[in-house]
């Protein structure tokens, strides 16, 4: 297989580490050298051609080819069988609803968080329990979130003091992904890629350009239901992040999914609920500022901003408020996150792929 | 960038409008884009929310007239080089 990319020659792995950090290949985290034989293990898994172009990755407009996509999953530890997961994650950054280019550059600075649900998540051997956010030794989860930082900074060149201009920047941008426990695994909601219109048996990356990571205490099974969902309203309605008509994620456990659920609350009551519930009065909202008034969502083209008691949503539509059930077992405190978007939206896409 | 690039190239008389603190970005992009002398019209950095309605009036009509001259001369440059 011939590919196009720059061979480099390095004495050993030492001489790579260094090299890597040299050459500006990673942000600052170790990576494992993308060697032919690896880059074109993952060519021969996926069977597609490397030159073909999947888009152009702001702000380097950077071609992101098969071949060059499979070498930053090889530089983040990826195997063979990661990459339809990987391109598929490209692919949805690439819909213009994530509005990749702002999350590479605005002062904002957000992180891509990669969803992944459905059946893959057990054929692959995610990890959708305990520490479901974080490094648990699961490969899949922490390579495949890796791979795609590496794309956005090799690719894209969305760098920091280059052409990134994140204020604060976000934690997750070093490797962001959560998988979303299958209905055989305790989770008693419709997954995320069903609710957003496709199959439990299709497998699916969602990506949600996050602004934020707010872990929560809501107490589920520790008081009622109604308290529970004014902790989650009063979270999701935060000053500091309120962004009128915009869209969150939150991430249950399973065990608080199955509470409500016992009640009698599938998920489109629990989030109607909440959608009706998360709203704040103007003179709360006339307290922050700073936000573009063209924005389409701004809140003065939403209420009347002479009327101190008008009511501002925080959302506006089913879409608006996500939710997947993931995580560990959780003590009465009942711990979720809830994760606000940043400019774009969340973006669904199945992985054309069956792993057999 | 893109959308100003790809005007310019279309032989549309175009400038990317541009935040100072963003200048960088927007010269890196171009030059990415193979168009490392894209008209770019770089406004100051300012706090808009923080200034009199009157003062932001000002501020764009500034930029517009700015825009205007580039533009003017942009077509006269066309003039000559044909």
């Amino acid at each position: 297989m011939k590919l196009a990319s720059k061979v480099y020659e390095v004495a050993d792995v030492d001489d790579f580490a260094e090299t890597a950090y040299r050459m500006g290949w990673t942000d600052g985290l170790p990576v494992f050298p993308p060697t032919e034989k690896k880059v074109a293990a993952m060519l021969d898994y996926v069977r597609r051609e490397p030159d073909e172009v999947i888009g152009v990755i702001s702000p380097g407009e950077g071609m992101a080819t098969i071949e060059k996509i499979a070498i930053n999953a090889a530089m983040a530890g990826c195997l063979p069988e990661y990459l339809p997961v990987v391109i598929t994650a490209v692919e949805a950054m690439l819909d213009q609803t994530f509005e990749l280019m702002r999350v590479q550059c605005t002062t904002g600075g957000p992180a891509p968080l990669v969803i992944v649900s459905g059946p893959v998540v057990r054929k692959l051997g995610f990890n959708c329990g305990e520490g479901a956010f974080t490094g648990t030794g699961h490969r899949p989860n922490s390579t495949i979130g890796r791979a795609i930082r590496l794309i956005l900074w090799n690719i894209g060149l969305g760098r920091p003091g280059q052409m990134s201009h994140a204020t604060m920047g976000h934690p997750g941008r070093y490797c962001y992904l959560v998988a979303e426990r299958p209905p055989e695994e305790q989770n008693p909601w419709e997954e995320i890629h069903v609710t957003n219109g496709l199959k439990s048996e299709d497998s699916a990356v969602s990506m949600f350009p996050a602004g934020t990571h707010i872990q929560l205490s809501a107490g589920v099974g520790a008081n009622t239901l109604e308290n529970n969902l004014f902790v989650f309203q009063d979270v999701l309605c935060n000053l500091g992040y309120f962004q009128a008509a915009s869209q969150k994620l939150l991430v249950i456990n399973p065990q608080a999914a199955n509470v409500f659920h016992d009640a009698g609350w599938d998920k489109a009551r629990f989030r109607d609920a909440l959608l009706n519930q998360c709203v704040r009065p103007v003179r709360d909202i006339k307290r922050t500022g700073g936000q573009s008034i063209t924005a389409t969502w701004h809140w003065t083209k939403l209420v009347d901003v002479n009327d101190d008691n008008a009511l501002v949503p925080n959302m506006i539509d089913a879409h608006h408020l996500q939710i997947v059930v993931s995580g560990g077992w959780a003590p009465p405190v009942s711990q979720c996150c809830a994760i606000t978007s940043m400019h774009g939206e969340m973006v669904t896409r199945k992985i054309e792929w069956s792993w057999e | 960038m893109r959308d100003t690039v790809n005007m310019v190239r279309q032989g549309v008389p175009s400038i990317g409008l541009v935040h100072e603190p963003f200048e960088k970005l927007a010269r890196m992009q171009a030059a990415q884009l193979g168009m490392p002398d894209a008209p770019i019209l770089i406004y100051p950095q300012d706090l808009p929310s923080s200034d009199s309605p009157e003062l932001v009036q000002q501020k764009a009509q500034e930029v517009a007239m700015r825009v205007i001259d580039i533009v003017l001369s942009q077509r006269k440059q066309e003039g000559r080089a044909r």
